[in-house]
């Protein structure tokens, strides 16, 4: 039985029930409502990056779900070197995707319940900033500094500590 | 005047906390703040004060949540304005410059951005996530932050509000500063300045570790006052050994009332009673280590941990759930420390005695297990003694889960009451490391098939299975573990590894007669069998497909002929630890080639330079498979104590 999402642009997607499952807000909801053939309509993601989603999951659908408990092991210490990304996920990451894309992908698997894509935007974001200085972060996603000069300079002391490698 | 009320985020004037990200509403500016305010007449300035206030009402009486970010400047050049406007009524030039810096300030900030590039903001629990991967990704298993990885975190906390809570929400939870003693002076700077500008970033500390100097102890006595939810201390020894102090540890008791973990690593024994004060001091602790240093001096010798130490201990940790002791004598009073334990910690989960003095006896093992009645780990080494008045009467302990006995005095007997006594086990275990306290090759293991046979009717849910030097006459023949496999049929790993100075070893009949009874297995460590054929080996791997880690570290009897097979042989293995294993690059090449799964592999230094090694990670640093690790188990178990607790280790 297919499941037809639509996007916050109404563009609709037909999608089988396996690549729907990836989603845990998505799998409640068929869980829930049981077989229905309208349309889920999803106003937080848009057409575009709806149809990057769905191109993950059907990547992705024949993987065991990821164990709730693993959450604190995948979170803070795994053994992986630190650009443990599969291959396929670091192009899916990288092909014309911009910076406003990424965001939006991290924010629509957030909404979505996907913690391994989740977890892939967050990677991807946290190798971009690896060594970076605040100034090209805040260029690098168009992020306004909104800190009095006062402000920014007690938090250089505060956290001075940290500041030397 | 009046001032208009500021939105909660905001911490007080002047109001510049409204982060405006659209790029849209050009012009606002000039609208209203006109530039030549200053000539306007007092008239003029009421019509002004009032066209603003009217402005900010109608902005305010929208919905907060839907503020776009074009309401939030008109929001923001409103409260300039009327800024602006007090600043002329009290003529005080000096503020109105100000207020007209800020103004300039936002507007060329804002023209910096690009326009049209609109990038969502990213909520603070993702960027508490995007941190926390930043942070401990490169961690190969340890939680210690790298330095790049802070430095990057110091950035973050620069870049905007929205990313300064969760950037030092990580930076500031686990601060390590026993290597790098330089360090901690500058960080205790930093705890109080950042408590003085009311942002309490101390107070986000969850884990402190700190080397034990006088310098650092005096320093830790002053960041006490500020870490107040300080979850774990760490003491280590410094690396400097001539700058160990642990004087100043007598100046620390009734500072961490919040402390849930305590590890005291590598203490020298005269610290011991200033410790048990500084314990008595942390009504909720629950986890303890403490560690005794390898080498002591004389002053050290003279001072013993006596029973009634225990009492004070546990008395005043009631709450403890995992214990442990490495080096630390314990007297021979076994009875009345279990005694102390039992009364006051009434919810140990986890309890460790490792290398505690040669008096020590299994009788401790039978106090703990008849007494700890919610235990779900015990690890134990080297306890040479049987327990001094046999026989040995151990009651169902149902709960516990993990059980590791290396080098400890073992019968059959004992065993078998072990089997029967803790159906639930998933980890058993079993080392004979075949050397005696002062050095010589000598066993105190006393177990054979029999032991064996006896406990697997009773074992239904083992995971996990190390016999450690133990395969072998005379010891353990084939029979017996394969008894033990065919009713545990959900072992999958398997760690038949072998000590240096072992007498017993596996042989090509008793790994064949095995092989069929392991075809579930997908981790196997064969560490120091070099008496196995190369042929031998190859036929019982084939026998095992679903194999993903291997060790194989020290079987220098292997060839190129094997190695180049070993990922066609188990087409699904991801680790191989060759340490030791001599073989050419071609071989090598070969089992690259063929391992379509393979990602480490642990090779010796020198060896593999040639080879084309594509995504496979390798390195000459080897480490032993988690689930065969005492001391991973055991870290595991205080991380699961920890999470259960509720507390940051």
């Amino acid at each position: 039985m297919p499941v037809i999402l639509q996007a916050s642009d109404g563009q609709q997607f037909t999608i089988s029930k396996p690549v729907a499952e990836r989603s845990m807000l998505l799998k409640n909801m068929l869980d829930d409502v049981g077989e229905n053939e309208q349309a889920i309509p999803l106003p937080n993601v848009s057409g575009p990056i709806l149809a990057a989603v769905i191109e993950y999951c059907e990547h992705h659908k024949d993987e065991a779900m990821p164990a709730a408990d693993e959450d604190d092991k995948v979170f803070e210490a795994s053994k992986k070197k630190p650009d443990d990304i599969d291959q396929w996920d670091a192009d899916f990451m990288k092909q014309g995707k911009g910076n406003e894309e990424l965001f939006e992908i991290i924010l629509a698997a957030n909404y979505l319940d996907i913690k391994p894509l989740l977890d892939l935007g967050c990677k991807t974001v946290a190798n971009m900033i690896k060594g970076k200085t605040p100034e090209q972060i805040r260029e690098m996603f168009n992020i306004e500094n909104d800190f009095t000069p006062d402000e920014e300079e007690q938090i250089r002391r505060e956290n001075e500590w940290a500041a030397d490698a | 005047m009046d001032h208009e009320p500021t939105s909660p985020e905001q911490p007080s004037p002047p109001p510049l906390g409204l982060a405006p990200e659209g790029t849209e509403a050009d012009g606002w500016d000039e609208e209203s703040v006109p530039e030549d305010i200053e000539s306007a007449t007092h008239g003029s300035e009421r019509f002004f004060r009032s066209l603003l206030q009217t402005c900010l009402q109608g902005f305010h009486s929208i919905e907060p949540a839907t503020h776009t970010p074009e309401i939030q400047q008109g929001l923001m050049a409103c409260r300039l304005g009327l800024d602006y406007l007090d600043a002329l009524a009290n003529k005080d030039d000096e503020t109105a410059k100000q207020v007209r810096q800020l103004e300039q300030a936002t507007t060329t900030k804002r023209s910096a951005l690009r326009p049209g590039h609109y990038i969502p903001r990213l909520p603070a629990e993702i960027l508490f996530r995007v941190f926390s991967f930043s942070c401990y990704d490169e961690g190969h298993g340890n939680y210690v932050p790298a330095r790049s990885a802070q430095k990057t975190l110091f950035s973050c906390s620069l870049v905007a509000k929205s990313w300064n809570r969760p950037a030092n929400a990580v930076l500031w939870k686990r601060v390590h500063m026993a290597a790098q003693p330089a360090r901690f002076g500058r960080f205790v700077l930093g705890s109080a300045t950042s408590k003085y500008n009311g942002r309490e970033s101390s107070a986000l500390v969850r884990v402190l570790s700190v080397a034990c100097t006088d310098a650092d102890l005096s320093l830790l006595s002053v960041a006490c006052h500020h870490t107040t939810e300080l979850h774990s201390l760490e003491l280590q020894r410094p690396r400097d050994l001539d700058a160990t102090s642990y004087r100043l540890l007598q100046r620390l008791p009734n500072r961490f009332p919040s402390l849930r973990s305590l590890v005291a690593d590598n203490i020298p024994p005269s610290a011991w009673n200033d410790l048990v004060k500084l314990c008595a001091s942390c009504p909720l602790l629950s986890n303890l280590h403490i560690s005794f240093a390898s080498v002591v001096t004389d002053l050290d010798l003279s001072v013993a941990p006596c029973a009634a130490d225990f009492e004070t201990l546990f008395s005043g940790t009631p709450f403890l759930q995992s214990l442990s002791l490495w080096r630390v004598p314990i007297p021979a009073d076994e009875d009345a420390i279990v005694r102390s334990l039992a009364t006051h910690c009434k919810n140990m989960r986890a309890i460790r005695i490792d290398d505690c003095g040669n008096d020590v006896t299994m009788r401790l093992f039978q106090g703990i297990w008849n007494s700890c009645r919610r235990l779900e780990c015990i690890t134990l080494r080297m306890i040479r003694k049987p327990p001094m008045f046999a026989p040995v009467c151990l009651e169902p302990l149902l709960t516990l889960k993990s059980l590791l006995i290396d080098g400890c005095w073992l019968s059959d007997d004992l065993l078998c009451y072990i089997g029967r006594c803790a159906p639930n086990l998933e980890t058993l275990y079993v080392e004979n490391d075949w050397r005696h306290a002062d050095g010589s090759v000598g066993s105190v293991v006393h177990i054979t098939d029999q032991g064996i046979m006896m406990i697997a009717p009773h074992l239904r849910n083992l995971r996990t299975l190390s016999l450690v030097g133990l395969m072998g006459s005379p010891h353990l023949s084939a029979s017996s573990v394969c008894v033990l496999l065919s009713y545990n049929r959900h072992i999958s790993g398997l760690n038949l590894a072998r000590p240096h100075h072992a007498e017993s070893a596996l042989d090509d009949e008793t790994l064949l007669y095995l092989a069929p009874y392991l075809a579930r297995l997908r981790r196997l460590e064969l560490y120091m069998q070099s008496g196995l054929s190369e042929d031998a080996l190859a036929q019982a791997l084939a026998d095992l497909p679903s194999l993903v880690s291997l060790g194989l570290s020290g079987c220098d009897q292997l060839t190129d002929r094997t190695v180049g097979a070993l990922t066609r042989l188990c087409p699904l293995l991801e680790r191989l630890d060759m340490a030791g294993v001599h073989c050419s690059d071609d071989g090598l090449q070969r089992l690259v080639e063929a391992g379509t799964h393979l990602t480490e592999c642990v090779v010796d230094c020198g060896y593999g330079e040639n080879v084309r090694w594509g995504n496979v990670i390798h390195f000459d640093d080897p480490w032993s498979e988690e689930v065969f690790s005492p001391y991973s188990v055991w870290e595991k178990e205080v991380r699961r104590v920890a999470r259960l607790a509720g507390f940051i280790y």
